[in-house]
């Protein structure tokens, strides 16, 4: 619980960075590493939480049909937990495949919806670039996200740790 | 339920029970359902303030680096020319920042005098994170008097127009949304078209036979049919044409006069004839 409650503000505050830092000049998705990243390793409850978080919240300031990046956030999810191995979070080479495979299946997915619902026109040529980009960025950042998040995660730990009464002797 | 089946069961059941909440999702999405619009508008509401406090957070830091502590580290030597010289950084930086607001307003109300419509400023304090639409929001609600179809302006053109309204928040389609469509002309020869949204920070003029006069840097207006953008407002201008395109018509891409990509202030006018549902 007080993992998720960590990961749902880590989501908000990168979402803030996202908004206020390096959108539009910078091509990252900032948050996919982070659902990623709690999708492999802890409990699918919490995943999935962060998922809908995620995926509502981004919904919200998007125009795109409501729900499209909450099956982007899903589908990450489920790829994540499909290649659920120990390796991808200690070995920075797999890691970054599978990131980069999970993004690339993400955006088809999305296309893939986006065309059932009509929205096809959307995948204009002049933006498949920077999409490109973005996915490629993302997942050679994805073991720097993931050593952060990491730190974090201790250093949340730690703190819980030391708020904690001793117990008496 | 032995716990052998009820662990055989758990995966099939999660993805099905994922899978039914994604499409009723995107079918009450589809229908426009007032739940989804009650849950983004709570959504909206809950984390705009903050990203809205983060932004002026932001700016300030952001004048007090380059304003004061940068000039601190470069008069390490003199304490009081060190004091005065960052004093004097901190008022010319709040001086500058007036001097720009004061320009950016001044064009604002130059614009609203051009305009004699009734308008209303208001900031942009989000952008849309994906790739797949084009919409900002902006800090005034229907509790501001704002509502759906009213259209948007900038310094520069037309911006777009409102889509959805919440109390304090409202979200703008911009004319570069695949989904924005309105009627304009070329100012110097009054060929008509459709300016249709194209991704990214473009447009193009729909509809314009191959035998019409028209060049790249040409002016393009609102023509004010369809009721929406105020007749005589600055879309942009041509960028490129393509006059032997496939089909009767010509390939037309317009470039908006405002920069989309750095909205901060914009005009909401509060009269339309004919309010759109998005």
């Amino acid at each position: 619980m007080s993992s998720l409650f960590l990961y749902l503000m880590l989501g908000l505050g990168l979402f803030y960075l996202h908004e206020l830092v390096l959108f539009p000049q910078v091509y990252i998705r900032p948050l996919a590493p982070l659902l990623f990243y709690v999708s492999l390793k802890d409990s699918l409850a919490a995943a999935f939480a962060l998922a809908v978080f995620l995926g509502l919240l981004q919904d919200s300031y998007a125009l795109a049909p409501f729900g499209v990046h909450l099956v982007a956030s899903f589908i990450l999810l489920g790829v994540a937990r499909a290649a659920r191995q120990t390796f991808l979070v200690k070995n920075a080479a797999f890691l970054i495949l599978a990131m980069l495979a999970a993004l690339i299946l993400q955006d088809l997915g999305v296309r893939l919806i986006l065309t059932i619902l009509g929205s096809w026109e959307v995948f204009s040529l002049d933006l498949t670039w920077n999409r490109v980009l973005e996915i490629l960025v993302t997942s050679i950042l994805t073991p720097v996200f993931f050593s952060l998040i990491r730190t974090l995660e201790f250093q949340w730990r730690r703190l819980g740790r030391g708020s904690r009464p001793t117990p008496a002797l | 339920m032995n716990v052998r089946l009820r662990t055989r069961l758990r995966t099939p059941v999660v993805i099905a029970a994922t899978l039914l909440v994604i499409l009723a999702v995107l079918s009450l999405s589809i229908k426009r359902a007032s739940i989804l619009k009650s849950l983004e508008g709570v959504l909206i509401s809950v984390t705009s303030p903050a990203l809205s406090g983060l932004n002026s957070l932001s700016g300030s830091l952001g004048r007090l680096w380059e304003g004061y502590v940068y000039l601190v580290g470069v008069q390490q030597e003199n304490a009081e020319l060190r004091r005065q010289l960052a004093e004097n950084a901190h008022k010319e930086v709040r001086y500058q920042e007036a001097l720009l607001l004061a320009r950016r307003l001044e064009a604002l109300l130059n614009l609203k005098k051009q305009l004699a419509l009734p308008v209303t400023g208001a900031r942009v304090v989000a952008y849309d994170p994906s790739q797949w639409s084009r919409c900002v929001i902006v800090d005034m609600g229907t509790k501001d008097g704002v509502a759906v179809g009213l259209p948007v302006l900038g310094d520069g053109g037309i911006v777009g127009r409102i889509v959805e309204t919440y109390a304090h928040y409202a979200k703008v389609m911009l004319v570069v949304d695949r989904n924005s469509g309105a009627d304009a002309l070329i100012q110097r020869t009054r060929v008509r078209g459709i300016l249709q949204g194209k991704g990214g920070n473009r447009c193009s003029l729909e509809y314009v036979p191959q035998n019409a006069d028209v060049e790249v840097g040409d002016l393009v207006l609102a023509s004010g049919l369809g009721g929406i953008f105020p007749a005589g407002q600055v879309f942009g201008r041509v960028t490129q044409m393509n006059k032997k395109a496939d089909g009767p018509f010509q390939e037309i891409i317009v470039t908006p006069g405002a920069n989309l990509s750095a909205l901060e202030e914009v005009l909401i006018v509060k009269t339309a004839k004919l309010a759109l549902t998005p």
